[in-house]
């Protein structure tokens, strides 16, 4: 059978195929220039708490350690924080809910593998042993990680000034008119519908490689699923750079399925630390730093159906809240 | 640095390593074979196989020192001249993979097997692979490429 226009009827073999199969992709670590150094990073083991203090001196003392970089390090070198773009608004109408977060940490720690340190070094065992001799001094306080017990009254709360956990709300549809009709209803059918947490881990961990090149452009070999955002994230908040002076090149990748979407705090952790050391800086994440710091989803549902007699019962109507934890630590 | 002398896709190579180097950051890094990944941190998802004297190992789990004297097979090492091995055009014939990082692992496994059991069931197959993960393809077209791979090289079409 003739393949029709784009294949369609037909096998079609695969342009890239032969070069996976035989080993010769170009995956992000699959590049190592020359005085390439390896970053790790330093997680919070707390879920929740103040960082009180973060001890680097040992670990920038061991064998082939070039830096160690800490939040007040960024924060001095005036690395910009994630800051929330206001898409939805509150409850109470004001804008979405969400501070600035550094890119390692500073003050507070939200999450079990938020990063608050970055190692650079000239090997994979340097930079783990420097690392591993990095302390930190935690205050914890309790923590919430279920959607709705966060929701709850008298949950911890994430930013304490805010009053509860909630970022934004959307409300759609005639909400008297539903409760009148809910008070009414002959039947009333509830569900709890659980979508539940669940880690995209592609086989391939995240990783990025950067370093500033002849051109003067940082530039950046990432296993991205969204180069652009990577590109205006890291030039803007990197001090130094502008979109122009940042380029993202994006080979072959081994999956993605969402969780290389965006930009991370590490992403712009090894940007910085590509311009400041002037060498290229190969980030390979670990099946560790994906589960713990690579983002999920999960979204809880708790819809209301409301029926009433077959004759003259008026159109159906139905409440449906659902909560989803938004991704902002 | 110790040194270290072992056959590499059927060539002698010397080379060093230090005791602690895992025979996966030799291949990948020193000798420069990057076509062996690594997946995970604990020895579960066999994008890191490679055969040692024949037989499906976990590179990540296995010492550089180790393969002193023996025979490593690396995915580089399928091919004849140009030629892809019955095994890597049944991947592509089949769309056995998608973003093809576990691909490596899946073929070098799918190869000790057939070596073994050059007519295996799909039971056979699947179970043979059950410490190869893939998060793309839902693994029906990889058990479908070592089929085709194995009716090839029984020379049944």
């Amino acid at each position: 059978m003739e393949a029709l226009r784009f294949g369609s009827g037909q096998a079609v073999r695969r342009v890239e195929d032969p070069a996976l199969v035989q080993g010769q992709g170009r995956f992000t670590d699959d590049v190592a220039p020359a005085g390439q150094l390896v970053a790790r990073f330093v997680r919070s083991t707390q879920a929740h708490g103040r960082l009180l203090s973060v001890d680097v001196a040992a670990a920038r003392q061991l064998p082939g350690v070039v830096a160690v970089y800490t939040g007040a390090d960024l924060e001095a070198a005036g690395v910009k924080p994630f800051v929330l773009p206001p898409a939805f608004p509150r409850p109470d109408g004001k804008p979405m809910a969400g501070p600035a977060r550094p890119v390692l940490a500073v003050g507070d720690v939200r999450f079990v593998g938020e990063p608050i340190a970055l190692v650079v070094a000239e090997s994979k065992e340097a930079a783990r042993a420097a690392a591993d001799a990095v302390t930190a001094e935690y205050a914890s306080r309790p923590a919430v990680v279920d959607v709705r017990a966060a929701y709850a009254p008298g949950a911890p709360l994430i930013l304490p000034d805010l009053g509860d956990n909630i970022s934004a709300e959307m409300r759609h549809g005639d909400a008297a008119a539903t409760d009148a009709a809910f008070a009414t209803a002959a039947h009333v059918v509830k569900l709890d519908l659980v979508n539940q947490r669940l880690h995209p881990n592609p086989m391939e961990p995240r990783s990025l490689l950067a370093w500033v090149a002849e051109d003067g452009r940082l530039t950046m070999r990432a296993s991205s699923q969204m180069p652009t955002a990577l590109r205006d994230g890291v030039a803007g908040m990197v001090p130094g750079l502008s979109p122009e002076k940042v380029r993202v090149l994006v080979g072959d990748v081994g999956g993605g399925f969402g969780m290389k979407t965006g930009l991370y705090a590490e992403d712009v952790a090894v940007a910085y630390a590509a311009v400041q050391t002037k060498r290229p800086v190969k980030w390979q994440a670990e099946r560790l730093d994906d589960f713990l710091a690579g983002h999920g989803r999960d979204v809880k549902s708790w819809p209301n159906w409301r029926s009433a007699q077959w004759q003259g019962a008026g159109p159906a109507r139905a409440r449906w809240p659902a909560w989803a934890p938004i991704r902002r630590w | 640095m110790a040194r270290l002398q072992l056959t590499l896709n059927g060539r002698p190579v010397k080379t060093e390593a230090e005791p602690a180097t895992l025979l996966v950051d030799l291949l990948r890094g020193t000798l420069g074979l990057t076509g062996t990944h690594v997946g995970c941190d604990t020895a579960q998802c066999g994008a890191c196989t490679v055969l040692l004297d024949g037989r499906a190992t976990r590179s990540c789990s296995t010492l550089a020192l180790q393969a002193a004297g023996r025979q490593v097979t690396t995915i580089e090492g399928l091919a004849q001249g140009g030629q892809l091995s019955p095994l890597q055009d049944a991947f592509v014939a089949c769309h056995g993979l998608q973003c093809g990082f576990c691909t490596p692992g899946m073929i070098m496994t799918a190869s000790c097997l057939l070596a073994e059991n050059k007519a295996p069931s799909d039971e056979e197959v699947a179970q043979a692979l059950e410490g190869n993960l893939c998060r793309c393809t839902g693994y029906v077209n990889i058990v479908a490429a070592v089929q085709k791979a194995a009716r090839t090289m029984r020379g049944e079409a």
